[in-house]
């Protein structure tokens, strides 16, 4: 666990640079994905894999299988180049989204977890430096920065039973979280300025209940279903130099979210799986915040993975090999068409000693939005890293 | 004995190899510093940029005449003789011949110490006949012939040449310093003077007295004040300033530097030789300024200012007007100068923020020097020139100000005093033509607004509208602060 402890700490100690894509600026932000460098390496699936090094990363009902307490990190970093109508721009950044303890309460059968997801992301910052105007007859040059910062995080804290050898089932109450900014500074001649902030403090609770159920035979299926709910927004205007703030709130409605994946397992080597999400964001109408009015936001993944097998002689083992397709259609539109978000992966991963956890990696190359019809467009290097540290609890 | 590694154990390696290949890629560079992509999409909006506002109406002129009584009318570094603009002035001397610390006794530059009655008998019995006595006046620096305070012909008028006559008569008796401003106080019809100026000022003025009559003053040891008027005939009735008797610490820009060291004030010199001569100073001096133009205390009238004589004006604007929560970008007290009706020198005038209350509107008030007494709050200042051809508008920073009022500060009606400070004469002008570009720069040191007599006169309110004075203000509003709505 030491490699742990010092993984961890370089991760912790990361920059986090202010810069996702421009299409953060928009609306709820910009997705993130929560999913170990394993599932992200083979396209996103995970809802019907109860791996026993890091099981249950995305869904919480395996955990029901853990015979040792889990510390689980994963994060990534991205460099992504931006497109718009006239200039580009590449950033740097490196985000640590998910971490989680699961802890067995009966080896194998119950199972308690706990943790912290970054879901959304509102970070970028753009700079216009033409703006000009004519005052009392005079002319004033000036440009404006916009910074957007801040993420909407999770806080699930659940249950897991295997109340049959082939079926795990999972719940977990999530505490939803966000501050959010979004400042706009405008520097003029004269020393004319103005510095607008606006900041949102989202605040709500729900559940999600999962289950996973290991067919006999080479299928596994998994689905988890997360009820809407309501995220209290509370909401803050004001202006540098001008007495008082505007104080406000408002509701964002969360749809219902399902998710549901496959896994099929291809001989002793190989396993194909497959996970679906949909989020009914189209029924939640106009949001109090943000327009235009959101859309249903669908994300499937397609992947096959070739596993880690211990030889059975030997201290050696097969390398996992990992490809995968994600494509995601976000729940707001930029340009006045839908966001669309399409990532090709490829990974692998190394267990630890006496197999108590692993590390994983995984590379994306991601593709974000349409220049001719959405006015922007993203790609990005996605570098992911996950360890998985698995130890007897004493108590 | 090292174990080379067998394929099967290649996998760790090829993990770490793709890492690095990919850690590799990502670290090749930094992130662009923000730039254009992303204009737009942002969900914050300012609703209004940089809106116009302005005021050309005051609501409210006091007059603020400050006052020190401890540096009164007769201590000020500067007489003044002449008239302009409805100003008027002579100086008046007070000489004590009974006094032998008011003598001194010259051999070239040497000072001869121990001087006693009885050797100034002698001095003039060895000297006698003496015939040539003067009195002295020196010319401050600043009202010198073509002194040319900015030295660009095209954007700067230079400061014309000044011919004077003068008159020189006693007083019926010798006078109170400590009563002027006032009129000109008796005096007997004879002119002591003779010779009178015939030549543009330029340092040092010489006025023949009669010998006869000053030489009587010294046997009598007589107490006696003497005036030095300009007669309606002189060539040029323009104000002129000489230095005084209490100039003696103040800065070089009053003086020329080849007169450091010489008499300050009116001063008698009787000349005993080629390079023998004894001075009698004055014991007192002033300028009567019996004549001053009135000051408007009226809200549609002329904004007047004065310096030497200090007088000052307390503003305000119906702000009541401005929308409310706003952010103000930038306010300024827009002012045109009516070089007509203005003379002195540059100025850095300054604004202030101050209680209406201590300048009641249409009434002069007076108040007495420092800050112990008024408590202003500094605003912004800005230097202003009369003898420029063409810069003729001052601009003054209110932008602080202004924004306090939005936000409902301070408990307290608020005016803008607009007037002078210890830097008003500032220690170097730098002269700019109209663009704004420097041309060139003059030190004249750091000077209390009581040393030059000067007199702003700007546009009021009853100017054509593009001379009225005004508030330009510019401001940003969120209509979600203000809903909208005007205060």
């Amino acid at each position: 666990m030491r490699i742990v402890t010092l993984v961890v700490a370089a991760a912790l100690a990361a920059t986090v640079a202010g810069a996702q894509t421009p299409f953060s600026l928009q609306s709820l932000g910009q997705n993130v994905d929560n999913g170990t460098a394993r599932d992200l390496g083979r396209g996103g699936w995970g809802m019907a894999d109860r791996d026993s090094i890091a099981p249950g990363s995305l869904n919480a009902a395996a955990i029901a299988e853990l015979r040792h307490a889990q510390l689980l990190f994963s994060g990534f970093a991205l460099r992504t180049a931006d497109t718009g109508p006239d200039q580009d721009r590449l950033t740097m950044r490196t985000v640590l989204p998910t971490v989680r303890l699961s802890v067995p309460l009966r080896e194998g059968r119950l199972g308690m977890f706990a943790g912290f997801d970054v879901k959304r992301a509102f970070s970028y910052e753009s700079f216009e430096s033409n703006l000009e105007f004519d005052v009392f007859d005079e002319p004033v040059e000036g440009n404006e920065t916009y910074t957007r910062s801040g993420n909407l995080y999770e806080i699930p804290v659940g249950l897991a039973w295997r109340p049959h050898d082939d079926l795990f089932l999972g719940a977990a109450f999530l505490l939803q979280r966000g501050p959010v900014e979004d400042r706009i500074v405008q520097f003029f001649d004269d020393a004319l300025t103005n510095d607008y902030t606006q900041r949102l403090e989202f605040e709500g609770e729900t559940m999600e209940l999962s289950m996973l159920w290991d067919i006999p035979g080479p299928l596994s299926i998994g689905a988890s279903v997360t009820p809407s709910y309501d995220l209290d927004v509370d909401r803050t205007v004001s202006i540098e130099g001008v007495s008082g703030e505007v104080e406000s709130t408002a509701t964002v409605s969360m749809p219902t979210e399902y998710r549901a994946g496959f896994l099929f397992e291809l001989g002793r080597h190989w396993r194909l799986g497959a996970d679906g999400a949909y989020a009914a964001f189209g029924e939640m109408g106009q949001q109090d915040l943000f327009t235009p009015a959101p859309r249903d936001e669908w994300s499937f993944a397609v992947g096959l993975e070739r596993k880690l097998v211990r030889e059975t002689r030997g201290r050696g083992y097969d390398m996992p090999l990992r490809v995968g397709f994600q494509w995601r259609r976000w729940a707001y539109q930029v340009g006045g068409s839908p966001v669309e978000e399409r990532a090709v992966s490829i990974g692998t991963g190394v267990p630890f000693r006496n197999w108590l956890g692993a590390i994983d990696a995984s590379l994306s190359y991601v593709w974000i939005g349409s220049l001719a019809d959405n006015g922007y467009e993203s790609e990005a290097l996605r570098l992911g890293l996950s360890i998985s540290g698995l130890e007897r609890l004493v108590f | 004995m090292i174990e080379r590694p067998s394929r099967r154990h290649r996998g760790p390696a090829l993990a770490t190899a793709l890492v690095l290949v990919a850690l590799a890629l990502l670290a090749s560079c930094t992130s662009d510093e923000s730039n254009p992509v992303g204009v737009g999409l942002g969900t914050a909006s300012l609703d209004t940029l940089l809106q116009e506002f302005e005021l050309d109406s005051l609501v409210h002129l006091g007059r603020l005449d400050i006052e020190n009584p401890v540096q009164p009318l007769d201590e000020a570094d500067v007489l003044y003789l002449g008239e302009r603009l409805g100003d008027a002035s002579s100086i008046l001397a007070n000489f004590d011949f009974g006094d032998i610390a008011t003598y001194q006794y010259t051999i070239g530059d040497s000072v001869v110490a121990d001087l006693d009655f009885a050797l100034v008998a002698e001095l003039l019995e060895a000297a006698a006949p003496v015939d040539e006595i003067d009195l002295l006046l020196q010319t401050a620096e600043w009202y010198k012939a073509g002194h040319g305070p900015m030295g660009d012909e095209e954007t700067q008028r230079p400061w014309p040449e000044i011919v004077k006559d003068f008159d020189v008569h006693r007083l019926t008796a010798p006078h109170d310093t400590l009563t002027y401003p006032g009129a000109e106080p008796a005096y007997e019809g004879a002119d002591l003077a003779s010779g009178a100026g015939d030549q543009p000022l330029d340092g040092l003025v010489e006025l023949r007295l009669t010998a006869e009559t000053v030489l009587g003053w010294v046997d009598a040891r007589e107490e006696l004040g003497v005036i030095i008027r300009e007669p309606a005939t002189s060539p040029d009735r323009e104000l002129a300033g000489f230095v005084s008797r209490e100039s003696a610490n103040i800065q070089d820009s009053l003086l020329e530097q080849n007169l450091q060291g010489t008499k300050l004030g009116p001063t008698i010199r009787i000349e005993l030789r080629s390079d023998e001569f004894l001075f009698v100073s004055p014991t007192a001096d002033v300028s009567t300024w019996h004549a001053l133009a009135d000051l408007p205390t009226g809200t549609d009238q002329d904004i007047v200012l004065r310096s030497h004589l200090i007088s000052s004006v307390l503003l305000r604007f119906d702000l009541e007007a401005l929308p409310e929560r706003v952010r103000i970008n930038r306010a300024n007290l827009v002012l045109h100068v009516d070089t007509a009706r203005t003379y002195g020198p540059s100025t850095r005038l300054e604004l202030s923020e101050l209680p209406t209350e201590l300048a009641p509107s249409g009434t002069r008030t007076r108040v007495i020097d420092d800050d112990v007494e008024i408590e202003s709050e500094f605003l912004s200042n800005g230097i202003l020139d009369p003898e420029h051809l063409t810069d003729h508008t001052v601009r003054l920073a209110l932008t602080t100000t202004v924004q306090r009022f939005i936000n409902g500060l301070p408990d307290y009606e608020v005016g803008y005093l607009l007037g002078y400070s210890d830097r008003s004469f500032p220690g170097t002008i730098t002269v700019v033509d109209q663009d704004g570009v420097a041309q060139n720069q003059v030190n004249t040191g750091s000077l209390s607004p009581r040393t030059f007599m000067q007199r702003w006169t700007f546009h009021g309110t009853d100017a054509p509208p593009e001379l009225r004075p005004r508030l330009e203000v510019l401001y940003t509003r969120i209509d979600e602060l203000t809903d909208g709505e005007a205060r």
